[in-house]
C-alpha cells in the first residue's frame, strides 16, 4: 500500500485544520496515519484512491466530509494552444497531455509532486509499464507543438534531467540508473519513444525527462505528458494529475492539449463526469440500515459527488473523472458508509440458526492425533514448502511428480512437500540430544498428477511418525502403526515387503487396511543417517489416509 | 516398632556380621574389624560412622604413626632383593665370578647386593673373586618382614629399624578409627529396623515389607524433567478456530493450495495488471505450469474485467485467458470461497475454510512465505455490512476478545470493505479483512444475492495470544520446546482474554 510522507505544516495548511483534527479526518477517509520521529505525517493509503496520493487530493475529500465544500469541484477547462502530434510508436502508442496554470511550485510542493508521481508510477503505473508521467515547466517548453516519435537511440541527443552533459539516447538507456531500470520497457529494434517540443527533446518515456524543462521552485505553470500501451489508464492518470494540480492552482485553470494520432484524436483532459444511478434501497440493503434518497444525496455531496434525487428510489450521481475507483453503484454505497462513519453503524448480530460442521475427516484426524500422543509421540508442525532435493533423496519422490515453485524464496522452500518423511528426518537430526525421540506430523502433501485435471495435481492426506533411539528398529514403528490403526477401528489386511529410498531392504513394508489406508514403514538406511549426521538408528512410517475422506 | 532405630540394609548386614565376632567393651580399629569381618575397610569406615551417628557404636579417632612399604621395597618384592639376585647369578656361573664381572652384570645394584650378602654371610670375596658360600635357595628375611607389615602385624622395633635402614619402609601419620560397642551385636539388632528406599515387588511378594521401614524422602526436591507426548500448540489453536466457526453455524470446506490464477484473482475481479499478480508477490509453479480453465465461466469473467457486468464499467483492459490458467500457490483462502460460490449454493448458507496461503516474503521474525488464513462466506436474509460486523463481533467475542473495532478498508473483491482490529495486551492488532463481495464477481458466477465474506490471518493472532515474538516459533523444530510449552487452555474456554 502506498505510504506518503508530508510535512505537518503542509498538512495543516492544505486541510485548513489543526494537526489533530486533520489526522482524525484522514482516518475516516481510509488513511492510516502516524507521526514519524521528525514529526512528519506518515499516511498509508489504500491502493484504490490514486486521487488522494497528493495532499490536495486528500484536502479535497476532507473538506467535503467536514461539510466545507460540497459536491463536485469546478475546474475551468480551456484551450491551451498546445498540441501533440503522434507518429507510429508501436511499443507505447498512447500519449495525452495537459496544462495546469498557476500551480506555483515551491520547495515543499516540489517534494510532494515527485512523491505523487512516484506513487502513481509504482501502483497504477505498474512500475511505468502501464503508465509513465512526465511533468514539465510549461514556460521552458521551446514550442507549443509537441511530437511523439519512435526514434533510433543513436540519433537522439539531449541532456537528461539532473545530468551535466548531453548524451545519446543509447547512452541514457545504458548508463543512467533510470535507463537501467526502465530502459527496456518500450525499447524495440534500437528504437525508443521520444517527446519533442519543436526540435528539442523534452522526454523519453517511460525513462526520463530532459533537463531542459525541469520543474524547480519558482515554476509557475506545468505541462503534463502521460504515455502508455493502453489509452484508458493514460487518461485516468492524466485526469487525476490535472485535477489535483488544479486544486492547488489559484485560477483552477486546466488547459486541453489536442492529440492527433494514427489511432485517433483526443481533446483531453475533459474531466467529463460519469453519470451513475443509485437506488437508495440498494444502499440500505448493502449497508443494513435505512437510507433515504435525501440521505443519499447529502452523503454523496459530502464525498464530493454531485447527486440529485429523481425519486425515492432513484438518485442520479455525477462521478468526477478522477474517481477512477468508482466502477459500480456499490462503490457509491461505500462512499455513503464512509460519510455516515463505520463507528455510527452498530453491528447487527445474526438471528438465524444454522447447523455448522467440520469436514468428516477431522474427527479421524483428531482421534489419530490423540492416540499418537498416547503412544508418547510429540506432534510437530512443519512448513509445506520444502527442499526439492530432500524430497527426491530422502523420500524417493520422482522429480516429475514434484510440485516445483518457479520463484521460490530459497532452495529450502523450492517444492511443495510430496512426503512428510524428509521433514521428520530433519527434525530428528536436529534433536539428537532428546533421544529417545518420538515425533509425528499430520498434514497434506501434493504431487503432480492428472487426478485433478483442472490443476494437474493430486492432494493427499498423510500422517508420518518417527522413532529414534539407541536401538530403534522396524518393530518399534510397526507396533505403533498397528496399534494406532487398530485403535482407529481399522484392520490391517495386507503387509508385503517393499522397496523405498529411505528404508533398508528387507526391513521395509507396505501395508493396507480394510478402509483403504496405505502405509510404508521401515528402518532408515545407515548411509542416509550418516548423510544427515544422525548417529542413532531411526524407524519411521508414513500413512496415507486420503481414501477415508472419499467414502 | 516406631521406637526402633532405622538403619539401612547394609548397616543391618554389618551388625549381623558382628555377632559372635566382637565383644562389648572391647576396642577395635576399623582395620581389625575389616579383617574380622572380611569386608573392605573403606566400607567399614563409612558404615561405623553412620551407626555411630545413630548412637549404636562409639567411635574414637586417633592419629598414629604407621610404616608403609616404599616403592623401592615394592620393586624388590616383585623382582627380588639385590642380594638374592647376586646369589642366583653366582649359582648360575658355577659358584664364583670376578668382582668386575659381577659388577658389570648387576650394575647399580651391585654395591647394595654385596653389602647385604656379605652382612648375611652369603658370599665372600677372595682374590678378586666373589664366591657363593651358602645354598642357592636363600631368601632375604626383609621379604618376610614386609609381608607381615602389610598384613597388619606389628613389627618389633629391631625389625622396623632393619627395614628403615634399608629405606624399605617409611613412617607416615595415619588417622585410625577405634570402634567400641556398649552392648552385644545381638542386643543392638533387636533395637533396629531396616529402612529401605524402594518398595519392590519382591518385598511385597515375600511379605518382607513387614520387617522393613520405608525411608522418608525429601518430598520437596525437584523431580526429573519429563518430555511427554503432546499435541502441537499452534495446531490446537487452529482446531479451536474450526470449532468456533462450527459453533457459529459455518460448514467447513477445503481445497488444495495449488490454484489457478483464475480462482485466486480473476474470479475475484482482481485485474491481471494488479501488482500482486507478479512473481514479486505470488508464487508461480514451474511444474505443473498450467491448468485448465473451467468451462462456462471464462466468458463472464472476461466480460466483467473488460467491459463490466451488472452495471459496472469494468477495468477496461484486454483480459488474457492464458494468464488466468497459470498455476500458483493461492495467496488467500478467498480462492476457496470463490470455488464454493461457483457451485451456486442456495441461501441461507455459511461456509468456512481454513488453510495455508502463500506470498513471496523474506523470512524474518514477522514474516513467512506461508501462513494460515481462515475465510468465511455467508448469505441469508438481511446479510449486509452491519450483519457482517455483527457476525464478526460474535466470532471475536467467542474467541474471548472484548475490545475490537472496525475500520473502512479496500479489497479488490469486496465493497464496502472493512478491517477488524482486536486489543491484545494493550495493543491494537489488525487481524481480519471483510466486506460484501463485489457485484461484478457475483454476477460473473451467476449469483444474484449478496454475499458477505471475511478472512483472517491466524499466525499473528496465535503469536499475540501465546506471547511469541518470532513467527518461526510456531513451526519450531525443537521437540523439547514443543513437548514442554505450557498450555494456554484458558484461551479455549471462551472467557475473556
Amino acid at each position: 500500500m502506498p505510504v506518503l510522507r508530508f510535512k505537518p505544516g503542509r498538512v495543516k495548511e492544505a486541510l485548513g485544520l489543526s494537526l489533530d483534527k486533520a489526522l482524525e479526518v484522514m482516518e475516516r477517509l481510509k488513511i492510516e496515519v502516524e507521526l514519524d520521529a521528525e514529526g512528519n505525517v506518515i499516511a498509508e493509503l489504500e491502493v484504490d484512491r490514486p486521487d488522494m496520493y497528493s495532499l490536495e487530493g486528500i484536502a479535497r475529500q476532507a473538506k467535503g466530509l467536514l461539510g466545507l465544500e460540497l459536491g463536485m469541484p469546478n475546474y475551468e477547462i480551456v484551450e491551451s494552444g498546445y498540441r501533440i502530434v503522434v507518429e507510429d510508436v508501436p511499443t507505447r502508442p498512447y500519449v495525452a497531455g495537459a496544462v495546469v496554470w498557476d500551480v506555483d511550485v515551491d520547495e515543499d510542493f516540489l517534494e510532494e509532486l515527485i512523491q505523487f508521481q512516484e506513487k502513481l508510477h509504482t501502483s497504477h503505473g505498474g512500475q511505468r509499464r502501464r503508465v509513465a508521467i512526465g511533468l514539465h515547466d510549461l514556460d521552458k517548453l521551446p514550442s507549443r507543438n509537441v511530437f511523439y516519435r519512435f526514434m533510433d537511440v543513436d540519433k537522439v541527443v539531449f541532456k537528461p534531467l539532473h545530468h551535466e552533459r548531453e548524451m545519446t539516447l543509447r547512452e541514457v538507456l545504458e548508463e543512467t540508473s533510470q535507463g537501467k531500470s526502465y530502459g527496456s520497457i518500450s525499447l524495440q529494434d534500437g528504437k525508443h519513444p521520444v517527446l519533442f517540443s519543436g526540435e528539442e527533446v523534452i522526454s523519453v518515456p517511460p525513462v526520463i525527462n530532459a533537463d531542459l524543462t525541469r520543474i524547480e521552485p519558482g515554476t509557475r505553470h506545468i505541462f503534463i505528458d502521460v504515455t502508455g500501451p493502453e489509452l484508458k489508464p493514460v487518461l485516468d492518470i492524466l485526469s487525476i494529475l490535472a485535477a489535483n494540480l488544479a486544486e492547488r492552482s489559484k485560477s483552477k485553470k486546466i488547459g486541453v492539449v489536442d492529440v492527433e494520432a494514427p489511432w485517433g484524436r483526443l481533446r483531453e483532459p475533459s474531466l467529463e463526469p460519469m453519470t451513475m444511478v443509485l437506488n437508495p434501497e440498494y444502499a440500505s440493503r448493502i449497508i443494513g440500515t435505512s437510507i433515504t434518497a435525501d440521505d443519499t444525496v447529502e452523503a454523496l455531496k459530502r464525498m464530493r459527488f454531485d447527486a440529485r434525487k429523481v425519486n425515492v428510489s432513484h438518485v442520479e450521481v455525477e462521478v468526477p473523472r478522477y474517481r477512477v475507483d468508482i466502477l459500480h453503484p456499490v462503490d457509491l454505497v461505500e462512499e455513503i458508509a464512509l460519510a455516515i462513519g463505520l463507528d455510527r453503524l452498530a453491528p447487527e448480530k445474526p438471528r438465524l440458526m444454522l447447523r455448522g460442521s467440520l469436514l468428516p475427516i477431522r474427527a479421524w484426524e483428531r482421534e489419530a492425533r490423540l492416540i499418537l500422543v498416547g503412544h508418547g509421540f510429540v506432534e510437530v508442525y512443519s512448513y509445506s514448502l520444502t527442499s526439492c532435493k530432500d524430497q527426491i533423496e530422502l523420500a524417493g519422490i520422482d522429480e516429475k511428480r514434484l510440485v516445483i515453485i518457479e520463484n521460490p524464496v530459497g532452495v529450502e522452500s523450492g517444492c511443495y512437500r510430496a512426503s512428510l518423511l524428509p521433514l521428520l528426518l530433519r527434525i530428528a537430526a536436529a534433536n539428537q540430544h532428546a533421544v529417545p525421540l518420538r515425533v509425528f506430523e499430520i498434514g497434506d502433501v501434493i504431487v503432480a498428477s492428472e487426478e485433478d485435471k483442472e490443476r494437474g495435481i493430486a492432494h493427499q492426506r498423510r500422517v508420518a511418525l518417527l522413532y529414534m533411539g539407541e536401538k530403534a528398529g522396524y518393530e518399534d514403528i510397526q507396533s505403533v502403526v498397528y496399534s494406532v490403526l487398530r485403535l482407529l477401528g481399522d484392520e490391517i489386511t495386507e503387509v508385503v515387503p517393499a522397496n523405498h529410498r529411505l528404508f533398508i531392504e528387507g526391513r521395509t513394508a507396505e501395508l493396507r487396511t480394510r478402509r483403504g489406508v496405505v502405509a510404508v514403514l521401515g528402518e532408515v538406511k545407515p548411509e542416509i543417517l550418516e548423510k544427515l549426521g544422525v548417529t542413532y538408528p531411526i524407524a519411521a512410517a508414513e500413512i496415507d489416509y486420503t481414501a477415508l475422506q472419499r467414502k | 516398632m516406631s521406637q526402633k532405630l532405622a538403619v539401612s540394609e547394609s548397616e543391618y548386614q554389618l551388625l549381623k556380621r558382628l555377632v559372635g565376632r566382637v565383644k562389648p567393651g572391647e576396642r577395635y580399629t576399623t582395620e581389625e574389624l575389616a579383617r574380622l569381618l572380611g569386608l573392605p575397610r573403606s566400607q567399614i569406615e563409612s558404615l561405623v560412622r553412620l551407626l555411630a551417628d545413630k548412637g549404636l557404636f562409639r567411635i574414637e579417632e586417633r592419629t598414629v604413626e604407621k610404616y608403609v612399604v616404599t616403592e623401592e621395597a615394592e620393586r624388590y618384592l616383585r623382582e627380588g632383593f639385590p642380594e638374592e639376585k647376586l646369589v642366583k647369578l653366582l649359582y648360575e656361573r658355577g659358584g664364583q665370578l670376578p668382582v668386575e664381572e659381577a659388577e658389570r652384570i648387576l650394575g647399580r645394584e651391585f654395591s647394595i647386593a654385596m653389602a647385604n650378602a656379605s652382612r648375611k654371610g652369603w658370599v665372600s670375596v677372595e682374590a678378586g673373586q666373589v664366591k657363593l658360600v651358602v645354598e642357592p635357595l636363600v631368601e632375604a628375611e626383609e621379604r618376610k618382614l614386609l609381608d607381615r607389615l602389610r598384613s597388619g602385624e606389628e613389627l618389633s622395633p629391631d625389625e622396623l629399624k632393619l627395614l628403615r635402614r634399608r629405606r624399605l619402609v617409611t613412617p607416615r601419620k595415619e588417622r585410625i578409627t577405634i570402634v567400641s560397642l556398649e552392648e552385644s551385636p545381638e542386643k543392638l539388632l533387636e533395637k533396629v529396623v531396616v529402612e529401605i528406599g524402594a518398595l519392590t515387588r519382591q518385598l511385597i511378594e515375600s511379605g518382607k515389607w513387614r520387617s522393613v521401614r520405608l525411608r522418608s524422602y525429601n518430598v520437596a526436591a525437584e523431580p526429573p524433567r519429563l518430555y511427554p507426548g503432546r499435541l502441537h500448540f499452534f495446531r490446537q489453536f487452529v482446531e479451536h478456530l474450526r470449532d468456533v466457526m462450527k459453533e457459529l453455524g459455518f460448514v467447513e470446506v477445503e481445497e488444495p493450495p495449488v490454484e489457478l490464477e483464475f480462482w485466486n484473482y480473476d474470479v475475484l475481479f482482481q485485474p491481471q495488471y494488479h501488482p500482486a499478480r507478479t512473481p514479486t508477490d505470488t508464487f508461480y509453479l514451474r511444474q505443473p505450469r498450467k491448468g485448465t480453465l473451467p468451462d462456462g465461466l471464462v466468458d463472464s469473467v472476461r466480460k466483467a474485467h473488460e467491459e463490466g457486468i451488472a452495471g459496472s464499467r469494468g477495468w477496461g483492459y484486454k483480459w488474457d485467458p492464458s494468464r488466468a490458467a497459470r498455476l500458483i500457490l493461492r495467496s488467500h483462502t478467498t480462492a476457496v470461497s470463490a470455488r464454493i460460490l461457483a457451485r451456486k449454493p442456495r441461501p441461507p448458507f455459511r461456509f468456512f475454510s481454513l488453510g495455508r496461503v502463500y506470498r513471496v516474503e523474506t523470512i524474518d521474525p514477522r514474516h513467512l512465505p506461508e501462513f494460515h488464513q481462515i475465510d468465511g462466506i455467508a448469505s441469508e436474509n438481511g446479510v449486509s455490512l452491519r450483519w457482517l460486523m455483527g457476525i464478526l463481533s460474535e466470532f471475536l467475542e467467542r474467541l474471548g476478545f472484548r475490545e475490537y473495532k472496525f475500520r473502512p478498508a479496500y479489497f479488490p473483491f469486496t465493497e464496502p470493505s472493512i478491517e477488524g482490529y482486536v486489543r491484545v495486551k494493550g495493543q491494537w492488532l489488525e487481524i481480519l479483512g471483510a466486506g460484501m463481495f463485489r457485484p461484478e464477481m457475483l454476477a460473473a458466477l451467476g449469483i444474484d444475492y449478496p454475499v458477505a465474506a471475511w478472512g483472517m490471518g491466524i499466525e499473528r493472532l496465535a503469536m499475540a495470544l501465546y506471547g511469541l515474538t518470532d513467527i518461526r516459533q510456531l513451526y519450531s523444530a525443537d521437540v523439547r520446546f514443543l513437548s514442554t510449552i505450557p498450555s494456554r487452555w484458558w484461551l479455549y474456554a471462551g472467557t475473556q482474554i
